[in-house]
C-alpha cells in the first residue's frame, strides 16, 4: 500500500487543508518545531497523490505544519500506492497514529464520525472492526458513547481532553440544547466539580427540570442557586456542597426537611463532638446510633449525664417523632 | 372507559425440542397457526441472544414455548427486614405483554422474550409432592410474579387446569393474580373456591399512563364482578403505589369503585405496596421508559437496599388506603406487602409481628372453602 522508497516533495504542493485522514488536531508543535529544528524530520511523512499536482496527507499532520512553520521546502514522503481505496488509508492513518499514542476521546469519536459519514460505514461494521482497533469492546453502549464527542463545542472538547469531565456525561451534552449545556458548562467550571460530582449534579438536575417542568438553564437561574454561584467568599468545594444541598432540598423535600430537623435538634442540644447520634440511613428505621468516646469513669458519668439530659429534654422524644 | 381490550398475538413463536410433544405446546401452535415457527434445540441460547441490548426490540412479540428446567414451585424469597407473607410463585411463565412503566421484570428478566412453559406433566408432579408431603403445612401459590397469570391465558388455557388441579385441595389455594379481563376461560369452572382471582390496580391515572398495555381500572373491576357471580374469591392488590399530586383522589376513587363491584365477603384479600425497585431498575426505567414521571418520587434506598419513597410518605399512603377501605368494610383483610414492622404499626395502628404471623392472616381467609 505503500511505496517501498522515500521521495522528496516539495511542502507547497502538499494540501494542507485537506483533512480527510486527519483524527487528531495538529494542537501544540512547538516541541516538534524545536525537534526538528535540531534533527530536522526524522520519520517521512505518508502522502496520496490527489492529482498531477498536489498530494493529500495521509500521517502526519503535525510535522507537516511544523515543516510550515519552519518555511522548509521539501519533506521527506512515502507515496502511497494509486490503488490503495481512502478506507485502506485512513485505517493505515489511525494505525499509524495509535502507535504513537492511545486515542483520547475526541480521537475515538472523530475516528468513528468519519467512518461513518464519510467512509460509510455501518455501525456494527464499526463497532465490529474499529472499535477493537480504538482500544474498546465491540459494544453498541461504547459506540453511542462515543461517537457524539466530536460534534460538541471547544470548551467541552477542551475538558474532556483534558479529563475533566467523564464521557458519559460530554456524551450526554450532545442531546441539550445550547443553553442547558452552557448552564451545566458553567456550573462544572465554576464550582470545579469532579466527575462524580458532575454526575450526581446531571441527575438531580435532570429529574428537577422534569419535576418543574423548566429548562435546566432556567432551573439554575433561580435566586439560590444564584446566590451560591456568586458569593466569592466561598471556595469552589464550598459551592459544590452548598449546591448540591440545594439540589438535594428541592428533589427530596420530605426527607431533607426531616434531616434539616434532626441536625437542628442535635445543634440545639449542645453535644459535645466527640459524641455522635445518628439516624440510620435516610430514616428508613426507627434505630438511631450513639458513638461517644472516654476514658475514665468521670468521661464516662459525663458522657452520661449528656444522654440522660437528651432524655429529660425530651429531644429523645422528639428524634423518634421524626422517624 | 375502555382501554381496548387486546389478545396478545406472537409474531414468532419458537419451540423448545424437549417440550415439542407437550400438549400444551400443541395447544398453543393449534390456536396460532399462521404464526412462523421455529424449533429451537436449547432455550437458554434463544434467552441468551435475547438478553444483548441491541437485538431486545427484535425479540419483542416472540413467543418460546420452553421446558422449566428449575423447579416451579418457589418461596418468595421476600426481603430482609420486612415482613412477607410466606407466598409461593408457581412460575409458568416469564414475561409480560403489558408494558407497565414499573414492572420490576425489565430488570429481572432483561429480555423481551415471553416464555411460557409447557412441561405440565413436570409441574403437576412436583405441585402434587410439594402438597402431598406436607399435609400440615397451607401454600397460598400464585402464578402472577414474573407474567401476569392471564395475559396469556387464551393462548394456553392453563387457568382451567390449575383451577381443577386446586379444586379439591385442602391445604392449598391458588392466586392467579392479573391486569387482564379475560376471563372467560375461568367462567363454568368446578372451581370450590380454591381459586382466588386477583387483579393488580391503581389510580385511574397512573392505570391510563403508566400501565398503557393494560385493560382500564373499570374493566379490570367489571370482570372481577363476573367471576365474583361465578362463585369465585376475589384479592386486588395496589402494588406498586404511586406517589403522585392527586394520589388521595385517584386512589380513594379506586377503593370506591371495588366496593361498588365486590362483596366484602367475597375479599380474601386486599394488599398495598409502595413503588420500589433495585437500584439497577432506576436506569432501566428511564431508558424504557423515559417519558415517565414514576421514578421522580421520593425514591431513596431503604433497609434492603432497594429504592423506596421516604418513609413517611409511605405510612401516609397505607394509613389513608387502609382507612378508606375500612370505611366500606371493617371485614376485609388489608395487608401491606414487603414493609417492616414499623411501617404495619404506624399506618395501620398494628402489625402481625413476623413472616409466619402475616402468612397465618392469610391462610385463615382462605383455609376453608
Amino acid at each position: 500500500m505503500v511505496a517501498k522508497s522515500i521521495s522528496t516533495i516539495k511542502v507547497k504542493s502538499i494540501d494542507g487543508r485537506d483533512s480527510l485522514f486527519q483524527i487528531s488536531p495538529p494542537g501544540d508543535v512547538d516541541c516538534l518545531i524545536a525537534s526538528i529544528k535540531e534533527v530536522g524530520t526524522v520519520n517521512p511523512i505518508i502522502l496520496q497523490r490527489k492529482d498531477s499536482q498536489r498530494y493529500r496527507i495521509v500521517v502526519g499532520f503535525r510535522r507537516y505544519t511544523a515543516a510550515t512553520a519552519l518555511g522548509i521546502k521539501e519533506l521527506a514522503a512515502f507515496i502511497v500506492d494509486e490503488n490503495a481505496t481512502d478506507l485502506e488509508l485512513f485505517r493505515l492513518a489511525m494505525l499509524d497514529n495509535l502507535s504513537i499514542h492511545h486515542f483520547n476521546p475526541i480521537e475515538v469519536s472523530t475516528a468513528i464520525h468519519k467512518l461513518q459519514t464519510v467512509f460509510h460505514l455501518e455501525k456494527e461494521e464499526v463497532m465490529r472492526s474499529y472499535l477493537p482497533l480504538l482500544g474498546h469492546g465491540s459494544n453498541p453502549h461504547v459506540y453511542d458513547l462515543y461517537a457524539p464527542l466530536c460534534k460538541l463545542d471547544e470548551s467541552w472538547q477542551q475538558l474532556i481532553i483534558g479529563d475533566l469531565v467523564s464521557v458519559e456525561i460530554a456524551s450526554l451534552m450532545s442531546s441539550v440544547n445550547d443553553q442547558d449545556r452552557g448552564a451545566f458548562l458553567i456550573l462544572i467550571k465554576a464550582m470545579q466539580l469532579g466527575k462524580n460530582r458532575q454526575r450526581e449534579f446531571w441527575a438531580l438536575l435532570h429529574d428537577l427540570c422534569r419535576i418543574s417542568q423548566r429548562s435546566l438553564a432556567e432551573v439554575v437561574q433561580d435566586t439560590d442557586f444564584s446566590k451560591i454561584l456568586a458569593d466569592q467568599k466561598l471556595t469552589p468545594s464550598q459551592k459544590a456542597d452548598r449546591f448540591r444541598t440545594e439540589l438535594l432540598r428541592r428533589r427530596y423535600p420530605r426527607f431533607m426537611q426531616t434531616q434539616a430537623q434532626f441536625d437542628a435538634l442535635i445543634k440545639e442540644c449542645k453535644i459535645p463532638p466527640d459524641m455522635q447520634i445518628r439516624p440510620s440511613s435516610f430514616f428508613s428505621c426507627e434505630e438511631f446510633q450513639i458513638n461517644f468516646e472516654f476514658k475514665n469513669e468521670q468521661e464516662y458519668q459525663a458522657k452520661l449525664q449528656i444522654l440522660n439530659s437528651l432524655m429529660e429534654n425530651g429531644v429523645i422524644k422528639k428524634m423518634v417523632e421524626l422517624t | 372507559m375502555t382501554q381496548s381490550i387486546r389478545n396478545f398475538r406472537p409474531v414468532k413463536i419458537l419451540v423448545e425440542e424437549a417440550v415439542r410433544q407437550q400438549e400444551l405446546v400443541q395447544r398453543v401452535l393449534a390456536r396460532n397457526v399462521k404464526i412462523p415457527i421455529e424449533y429451537v434445540p436449547d432455550a437458554s441460547g434463544v434467552i441468551r441472544s435475547a438478553q444483548v441490548a441491541e437485538a431486545k426490540s427484535t425479540w419483542q412479540g416472540v413467543l418460546l414455548l420452553a421446558k422449566q428446567r428449575g423447579p416451579f414451585l418457589r418461596l418468595c424469597p421476600g426481603t430482609s427486614k420486612h415482613i412477607c407473607c410466606l407466598y409461593h410463585n408457581l412460575d409458568v411463565a416469564a414475561g409480560c405483554d403489558m408494558d407497565c412503566s414499573y414492572c420490576i421484570l425489565q430488570g429481572y428478566l432483561n429480555n423481551s422474550l415471553i416464555t411460557l412453559y409447557c412441561n405440565l406433566d413436570d409441574l403437576f408432579v412436583e405441585l402434587e409432592q410439594k402438597l402431598a408431603s406436607h399435609p400440615n403445612q397451607f401454600y397460598r401459590i400464585g402464578t402472577g410474579e414474573l407474567s401476569d397469570s392471564l395475559t396469556f391465558d387464551h393462548l394456553t388455557g392453563l387457568s382451567v387446569e390449575l383451577v381443577h388441579y386446586f379444586s379439591d385441595k385442602t391445604n392449598a389455594v391458588i392466586e392467579l393474580k392479573s391486569k387482564s379481563v379475560r376471563v372467560e376461560n375461568l367462567l363454568g369452572l368446578a372451581h370450590n373456591r380454591r381459586t382466588v382471582v386477583s387483579w393488580s390496580l391503581n389510580a385511574k391515572t397512573i392505570a391510563k399512563e403508566e400501565e398503557i398495555g393494560a385493560p382500564s381500572i373499570d374493566d379490570r373491576l367489571e370482570a372481577s364482578k363476573e367471576l365474583q357471580r361465578a362463585g369465585y374469591r376475589l384479592g386486588f392488590h395496589f402494588d406498586p403505589m404511586i406517589d403522585y399530586p392527586n394520589w388521595q383522589e385517584g386512589y380513594r376513587e379506586t377503593v370506591d369503585k371495588i366496593f361498588r363491584f365486590a362483596k366484602p365477603q367475597n375479599i380474601a384479600w386486599i394488599s398495598l405496596g409502595a413503588l420500589r425497585y433495585p437500584l439497577s431498575l432506576d436506569a432501566i426505567i428511564r431508558q424504557n421508559h423515559p417519558d415517565s414521571p414514576v421514578m421522580l418520587g421520593e425514591l431513596l434506598p431503604g433497609a434492603d437496599h432497594k429504592l423506596r419513597y421516604f418513609k413517611p410518605i409511605r405510612i401516609g399512603m397505607f394509613r389513608k388506603m387502609h382507612q378508606w377501605i375500612l370505611q366500606h368494610s371493617q371485614q376485609v383483610l388489608v395487608y401491606l406487602c414487603m414493609e417492616s414492622d414499623e411501617v404495619w404499626r404506624k399506618a395501620f395502628g398494628w402489625s402481625p409481628g413476623s413472616n409466619a404471623g402475616l402468612k397465618r392472616l392469610l391462610d385463615f381467609r382462605v383455609l376453608v372453602s
